[in-house]
């Protein structure tokens, strides 16, 4: 019952967006949507992915949303009626597709018994982290690439816009005092992936969270721009070069030796802490 | 002995971000393209002595666990492709951001490496998710090098491009989806275990074969690629063209011969995928015919290129006890087309910057002035069209004695004509090349190493079919 009222919340928060006069309030409906999908996510009993979402698709979104409307002149998402009828043409045939194929899914035995068979030999106890940092960790590597790439990507084109932000003493000095624990708490997220429910990405999505916050409030970072330029580079360059520094020891591209491995594992969720923060912060700022 | 394949795809990761730093950035660009292609010339050279196919788990952990490289003939092939064209372009683009585009050079090197670290992971990976990241690194990597030059006409094709590659990539990530929630497994050699003797699922495939279609410009798709292709500056059209809308080609291949079952369904496929190629062969072809501007007729004949490969869908189907030569055919095709069409836009930016325009009216009579890069154009066009003792003249051989060994005569008189009509777009490149009309000849001189590099890459293209036979062993080997 509530799976299905979420979903029809979902699907309405979705259809509001689209059709709204107000630019502004189909950013607020889309993040309410993003918001849904992470209790969604919830429901299926998929935290971390949750965590990620809700951070990510509701407040991180939501800045950058509000910068584009800001930025913008126009005030409503207009849409000719081609593109409504291609989108909606291909929706169809993609839900009459999904209609066919999911019956033909068969419940079976995937990877999940192994992955928790060799949890003991993967240097943490978090058996999504466990997936992401080392049996699949090959994939993180290049999805932190993604994301350098990304906005390294941003900034090479120089798209100049202004940062957009309220002007209100009240908010500076109170983003000045949340700012420390923002920090530590997205640490301590990032500490937890070792052992439970968080991980690099998501504490470091938060942090990133706390500096937009801090950007918005009109403040600024006492950081050199190289120093930013450096933290958003670690999480794939520290990940590369340990990849690297196994591979000429002997043990493998991205090998960790079983004593190392918590170690090892550690110090890549930090540098990837550091960088998801700072690199989603720069994308807000658009420059560094 | 072999190697640690993760060097290929971390050391180009690791340059494209020691390039950020001013100081280091020549540096760094001359050392890890030269070590990046010597890795690549080593595993080539490996595939055709050592051990294949060689499989590395990646952190030990085996297969419905972990991700795995594998380097046979074929990616080894591949990764010599990449090796080489990375080289030479990254030796002309020292020149050209000496020359010209100085801001832009700043941080080319970053994508270049980045789409080069891509391009190797892609070659070497085993696994379909792990595929999934490495086309998306290959797109955002190639997607900041359409927009490089930074004016409307660049931004609007790459935000066209960002969008079709965004909807393939969700198509792809959907089957693979659809893949693994039935068979458990993303590992490609896993995958055709499970899938030998079935013939019950097919649904995966289709979103599979859209995505990939889209990722290498079939027909239909088509249209993101010409704009894309043209409107950036040379060094960075002569990768896209030559080698960012091969992978997806090549996966096709792979997923095709060695993982798919044996299904009807598959077979109407594969007729499709044979006429969109054929269409777009001509329709490529026509449009490449027309063009004014030297760089979209080099685009739009990448379209008519690409269709080769999709043009004999049906001989992969059907060629079981013919699979040394179709890959051997099919490899010889995207080397021989990625090194000539590298060498040609690389010439094409010598033309623009010694004539400040790219229409082909204005193009330098190279022949006169600059006869290295006119000899560049030369063997590459020839190897384009297919003339013989070319590599594409080899690879449409191949083709054409297998189709009419199978017995599909479209296919081989369609390919024929596409020989003829890539001629014709060819030839007014070289009659231009040509002309001593006064007001057409520039005689400025050409950075040195920019003529250079796009020589030795038309004249590998072309001499390459010469000595197929020793390129193509590792392919023969397995």
């Amino acid at each position: 019952m509530l799976d299905f009222a979420l979903g029809i919340m979902l699907l309405s928060s979705a259809l509001v967006s689209l059709h709204s006069k107000d630019l502004m309030k189909s950013g607020v409906f889309f993040l309410i949507f993003g918001f849904l999908s992470g209790l969604i996510w919830v429901r299926l009993e998929a935290f971390d992915v949750a965590l990620v979402e809700i951070i990510l698709g509701s407040a991180i979104t939501g800045f950058l949303i509000f910068k584009l409307v800001k930025g913008s002149k126009r005030r409503a998402l207009r849409v000719s009626a081609f593109t409504k009828a291609w989108a909606g043409l291909v929706s169809l045939l993609f839900f009459l597709f999904m209609l066919f194929y999911l019956p033909t899914i068969e419940r079976q035995d995937r990877v999940g018994r192994l992955v928790y068979e060799n949890l003991h030999k993967s240097g943490v106890e978090s058996a999504v982290n466990a997936v992401l940092l080392n049996f699949r960790g090959y994939d993180t590597l290049l999805e932190v690439g993604v994301i350098t790439l990304a906005i390294f990507g941003l900034l090479a084109l120089e798209l100049k816009r202004e940062a957009y932000h309220w002007d209100n003493p009240l908010l500076q000095s109170f983003s000045k005092l949340l700012l420390p624990f923002i920090v530590f708490f997205s640490l301590y997220i990032t500490y937890l992936g070792t052992f439970s429910v968080g991980g690099a990405f998501q504490g470091g999505a938060l942090l990133a969270g706390g500096l937009v916050f801090f950007a918005l409030a009109k403040q600024s970072l006492p950081l050199k721009k190289s120093l930013i330029l450096l933290f958003m580079a670690t999480g794939l360059g520290f990940f590369s070069l340990v990849g690297l520094f196994y591979a000429l020891l002997g043990y493998g591209f991205l090998t960790y030796p079983l004593k190392l491995s918590t170690l090892t594992l550690i110090f890549i969720e930090l540098s990837i802490w550091i960088s998801t923060a700072f690199l989603l912060y720069t994308a807000y700022k658009g420059k560094l | 002995m072999p190697i640690d394949l993760g060097y290929l795809v971390a050391l180009p990761l690791l340059a494209s971000l020691l390039s950020l730093i001013p100081s280091l950035r020549v540096y760094t660009a001359f050392i890890f393209s030269l070590l990046s292609f010597l890795l690549s010339l080593y595993s080539f050279i490996y595939t055709l002595m050592g051990d294949i196919p060689l499989y590395q788990w990646i952190g030990g952990w085996v297969a419905p666990l972990g991700i795995g490289f594998r380097l046979d003939g074929l990616s080894g092939f591949f990764l010599l492709m990449t090796g080489i064209i990375g080289f030479f372009v990254a030796l002309y683009s020292f020149s050209f951001f000496k020359v010209e585009y100085q801001r832009q050079g700043k941080v080319f090197w970053f994508f270049f490496f980045f789409l080069w670290a891509g391009l190797n992971a892609f070659f070497l990976s085993e696994d379909l998710f792990n595929l999934y990241v490495v086309l998306e690194v290959l797109s955002l990597s190639a997607l900041v090098l359409v927009a490089l030059p930074g004016h409307r006409k660049a931004i609007k094709a790459s935000l066209n491009y960002l969008f079709l590659s965004i909807l393939a990539s969700m198509f792809y990530l959907l089957g693979v989806a659809m893949l693994y929630a039935n068979y458990g497994v993303l590992s490609m050699s896993l995958l055709s275990e499970k899938l030998a003797g079935t013939h019950a699922f097919t649904y995966a495939l289709f979103p599979i074969i859209v995505a990939l279609a889209i990722k290498s410009a079939l027909l239909p798709f088509h249209f993101w690629l010409p704009p894309a292709h043209s409107s950036t500056v040379a060094p960075a059209s002569a990768l896209l063209s030559s080698l960012v809308v091969k992978p997806p080609a090549y996966l096709m291949l792979r997923l095709w011969l060695e993982v798919l079952p044996k299904d009807k369904s598959l077979e109407y496929l594969s007729i499709v995928l044979s006429l969109m190629g054929a269409l777009a062969i001509l329709v490529g072809s026509y449009y490449a015919i027309r063009q004014k501007t030297i760089k979209m007729l080099l685009a739009y004949s990448t379209v008519a290129q690409m269709g080769y490969l999709f043009l004999m869908a049906p001989l992969y189907y059907h060629g079981e006890s013919f699979r040394e030569a179709l890959l051997q055919a099919f490899a010889l095709q995207v080397f021989s087309h990625a090194l000539a069409k590298a060498s040609m836009f690389l010439s094409s930016g010598n033309a623009i910057y010694v004539a400040r325009r790219d229409d082909l009216s204005y193009m330098p009579g190279f022949a006169h002035s600059h006869p290295l890069t006119f000899f560049a154009l030369f063997f590459s066009g020839a190897t384009l069209i297919g003339l013989p003792l070319s590599a594409g003249f080899v690879a449409k051989f191949l083709f054409l004695g297998l189709s009419i060994r199978l017995g599909f005569i479209f296919q081989g008189s369609i390919m024929l004509f596409g020989s003829l009509l890539a001629s014709l777009y060819v030839y007014p490149i070289w009659r231009e090349s040509f002309s001593s009309h006064p007001t057409k000849f520039y005689d400025n001189p050409i950075p040195q190493l920019m003529e250079l590099s796009a020589f030795f890459l038309g004249f590998l293209s072309f001499s390459s079919g010469i000595v197929t036979f020793l390129l193509l062993q590792g392919i023969v080997r397995g």
